[in-house]
């Protein structure tokens, strides 16, 4: 390997056309790191911080999206269950804070490395970018791949106890996001007899479990008999998917830009 | 190498030393060893001598992305367990006498720190790790089998864990854990032997949440000096907190357009705090924020951000330093047990490990001149050289670079590595034996070895001529599958080892 700090007109035996040429790119690489790599990091923050607002106050047309208490359930039996949030407790969808977390941790990346930084090399650009698409990945993978459950973790999660008046007992439920959509999934069990005939195997871990699935609490044995599915758009949560994506090809493009001129000249450490 | 029932992976490394970019560091209670993990997931022993001089003893391989922290995992001291964490959720424990890993689990969350805690239970004591990271809880381990006992979780504003601190105090009798939330909530949770020994899986919920308004927090530090206050280190300031009721005592602006990224007490009245560019600063505090003093507690309730305390001193590396493509990991390390180090630590990312020795008393204006040590740099001073396996076909004469290997393949069948190199030429080797030949020394161990021409390029592969050269590289596998460590070298201790 040649020493990273050596400049390229110390190479030697190159062609004067060769030379010039890769003047040419030295002082087109010092302009990228000078110049480009800002550019590009302003515009990132910019679109992040367009991200975050989403997340920290949506806009007041949405509000009924989050503040909604009211859940009717038409059932097979058309009989209508009504519940609403406690107002005592705060119950959050962990996939919401996490997303935001991890859009903040790459704001703060980004904040760290203002206009007045000057980068060296590029693979110091490269590292960078890599960490803040570690978490823009995070975040985005937080909102479009929910938990998976199994039927004791659900029946005994936070979310249960979150309800006026509480849930009866043959009632679950089960909120999540997946992509930009509020989902809300309503399970109804029938406890099995303990001289029942069927064969007991418990359900494993799913977003959605379909009926017949089976789980035992509390030396009870269950099965669900019905699920019912609920799901609307929350429009804040799709823009937030758009800024992402925008985000992380801003990223790959900055990547791909410093990697033109690795190819070109390999000598110099990135 | 592919046997019935096992295979053993093999590591060999030429005489370039494996990248290595510090993502995190680790000091032994003894000081016997610095520990430190690697952006690529690998983790280094590097002996400590009791005059402070380090050298890498052992490269441990178990974790397939970044290591995000490292803890100690055992308090006595026959046994030396760590444990190690990385991005994606993987917790390895090893045992650093012999670089064993001795239980490996994945959970679906990554830890951002995990900290020791050793509580009695009767005559027993038994072990448990605390992590915090990104999830809302802190997730509180058994220290041997890294299974997940209970969490202690947020009633009030329940968010991720930025740092938090055990505290051990003597005044109260009681352990407890204080954290700082991302919202800059400060929690507190007991950790006493009632709630240790319930493992029902039930959750602890905190005994006090606190608004601090901080943000971006980095540390959180308990003055096991006076036992009376606490550090907590935010990237644009660092504030000192009256560990009894954590109202502030005082708060420090950071003056450069630098962030801080951690610090620790380093006597009853002086810290040190440092950037994200690696200098520390060593700060004497202000008397509002010493309990001996009169004037302790004087500024609580004032709003406005105090004056800077006097600086004392600054650490930073050498000017000459190397350009780095990430920000250094520093810690501090106050050792409990004679002769009571005082270390500041910092690991970059071209696999530098500086050390200083930071005085008891100010006069010295510098600590002690660092020790710094790159695994490269102690690749190079292996004599006879740390080898490849085919080093010995690289080195044309004539030329003082090797040749790079940029492709290889083990085709098991015919138990054959063939490697192809940067000037076109194909190198096929016996595998089994050249690592036999790496592994043990000795002038009976020959090898064969054979090179077919593939490209234009006229590469000189007189196979008769090359001498045999003995081997530093000692690789000690072991049973454990896939789970193996390396050790790196250990110059003048091959004969004990045997």
């Amino acid at each position: 390997m040649l020493n990273p700090q050596r400049s390229l007109s110390e190479l030697p035996k190159m062609s004067s056309t060769s030379q010039v040429e890769r003047a040419v790119l030295e002082e087109e690489f010092n302009w990228l790191l000078r110049e480009e790599v800002h550019a590009v990091l302003k515009q990132l923050q910019d679109v992040l911080k367009e991200a975050s607002r989403r997340f920290a106050l949506p806009s007041p047309g949405l509000e009924t999206q989050l503040k909604q208490e009211n859940f009717i359930l038409g059932s097979s039996t058309s009989q209508l269950l009504h519940f609403q949030f406690r107002d005592d407790k705060q119950w959050k969808l962990q996939q919401i804070q996490d997303a935001r977390n991890h859009l903040n941790q790459a704001l703060h990346l980004l904040s760290c490395r203002d206009e007045t930084y000057h980068f060296k090399t590029g693979a110091e650009v490269n590292k960078l970018m890599d960490a803040v698409m570690l978490q823009l990945t995070r975040a985005r993978n937080r909102l479009t791949t929910p938990a998976s459950l199994t039927l004791p973790e659900l029946a005994t999660g936070g979310l249960m106890k979150m309800f006026n008046p509480p849930m009866p007992g043959d009632v679950m439920v089960n909120f999540y996001i997946n992509l930009s959509k509020l989902c809300l999934t309503v399970y109804q069990l029938h406890v099995l007899p303990p001289n029942t005939t069927k064969n007991f195997k418990p359900a494993g871990s799913s977003v959605v479990h379909n009926p017949g699935a089976m789980f035992e609490l509390n030396n009870n044995r269950f099965e669900v008999s019905h699920v019912h599915k609920v799901e609307c758009v929350v429009p804040w949560l799709s823009d937030a998917l758009v800024f992402f994506t925008i985000s992380l090809q801003l990223c790959q493009q900055l990547k791909d830009k410093i990697s033109v001129f690795s190819s070109f000249w390999n000598s110099r450490s990135f | 190498m592919s046997g019935n029932n096992l295979v053993l992976p093999i590591v060999l490394w030429g005489r370039t030393a494996p990248t290595h970019c510090i993502s995190s560091l680790l000091v032994l209670d003894d000081c016997s060893a610095v520990i430190t993990g690697c952006h690529d997931g690998q983790i280094c022993l590097w002996d400590m001598t009791p005059e402070l001089q380090m050298c890498p003893r052992a490269m441990l391989f178990g974790h397939t992305s970044s290591i995000t922290c490292l803890a100690k995992a055992s308090a006595c001291a026959d046994k030396q367990y760590i444990v190690s964490a990385s991005e994606n959720g993987e917790m390895c424990l090893w045992d650093v006498n012999d670089g064993r890993c001795i239980e490996f689990t994945k959970l679906a969350c990554a830890h951002a720190d995990i900290q020791f805690y050793q509580f009695t239970i009767g005559t027993q004591k038994e072990g448990r790790l605390l992590c915090n990271g990104h999830y809302p809880e802190i997730l509180v381990l058994d220290a041997t089998s890294l299974e997940v006992l209970y969490s202690l979780v947020s009633k009030i504003s329940p968010d991720w864990i930025s740092a938090m601190s055990i505290i051990r105090s003597h005044r109260t009798q009681e352990d407890t854990v204080v954290a700082v939330s991302v919202t800059g909530i400060l929690k507190v949770w007991i950790i006493t032997a009632e709630v240790s020994r319930m493992q029902d899986l039930d959750p602890v919920f905190e005994e006090e949440s606190k608004p601090i308004h901080v943000q971006s927090c980095q540390s959180i530090s308990f003055c096991n000096f006076t036992q009376n206050s606490l550090l907590v280190v935010c990237s644009k300031y660092w504030r000192v907190l009256d560990a009894a009721d954590y109202s502030l005592l005082c708060s420090v602006p950071c003056e450069t357009d630098q962030s801080w990224t951690g610090g620790d007490f380093i006597s009853a009245d002086k810290v040190i705090v440092w950037t994200e560019d690696g200098c520390s600063y060593i700060y004497k505090l202000p008397p509002s924020c010493l309990s001996a003093s009169e004037h302790f507690r004087s500024d609580v309730g004032k709003t406005k951000e105090g004056a800077v305390p006097p600086l004392i001193y600054k650490v930073s590396e050498q000017p000459d330093k190397k350009l780095l493509i990430c920000p250094p990991v520093t810690c501090f390390f106050f050792s409990r047990r004679e002769p009571f180090h005082k270390l500041l630590l910092q690991g970059d990312s071209g696999g530098r490990l500086s050390l200083w020795s930071i005085p008891d008393r100010s006069p010295p204006p510098q600590p002690s001149t660092p020790g710094h040590l790159t695994l490269q740099e102690s690749f190079d001073r292996l004599l006879p050289v740390s080898s490849g396996i085919i080093d010995q076909l690289s080195v044309l004469p004539g030329k003082d670079q090797p040749i790079k290997v940029t492709a290889s393949v083990y085709i098991p069948a015919q138990g054959r590595l063939v490697c192809g190199r940067e000037d076109g030429s194909i190198i096929l080797v016996p595998a089994t034996q050249t690592a036999i030949v790496q592994l043990l020394q000795g002038e009976h161990m020959l090898r064969r070895g054979e090179c077919k021409e593939s490209a234009s390029e006229s590469t000189e592969c007189s196979l008769c001529t090359y001498t045999f050269c003995t081997f530093s590289t000692v690789l000690r596998l072991l049973s454990r599958i896939y789970r193996t460590v390396v050790i790196v070298h250990e110059a003048g201790a091959m004969s004990e080892k045997g």
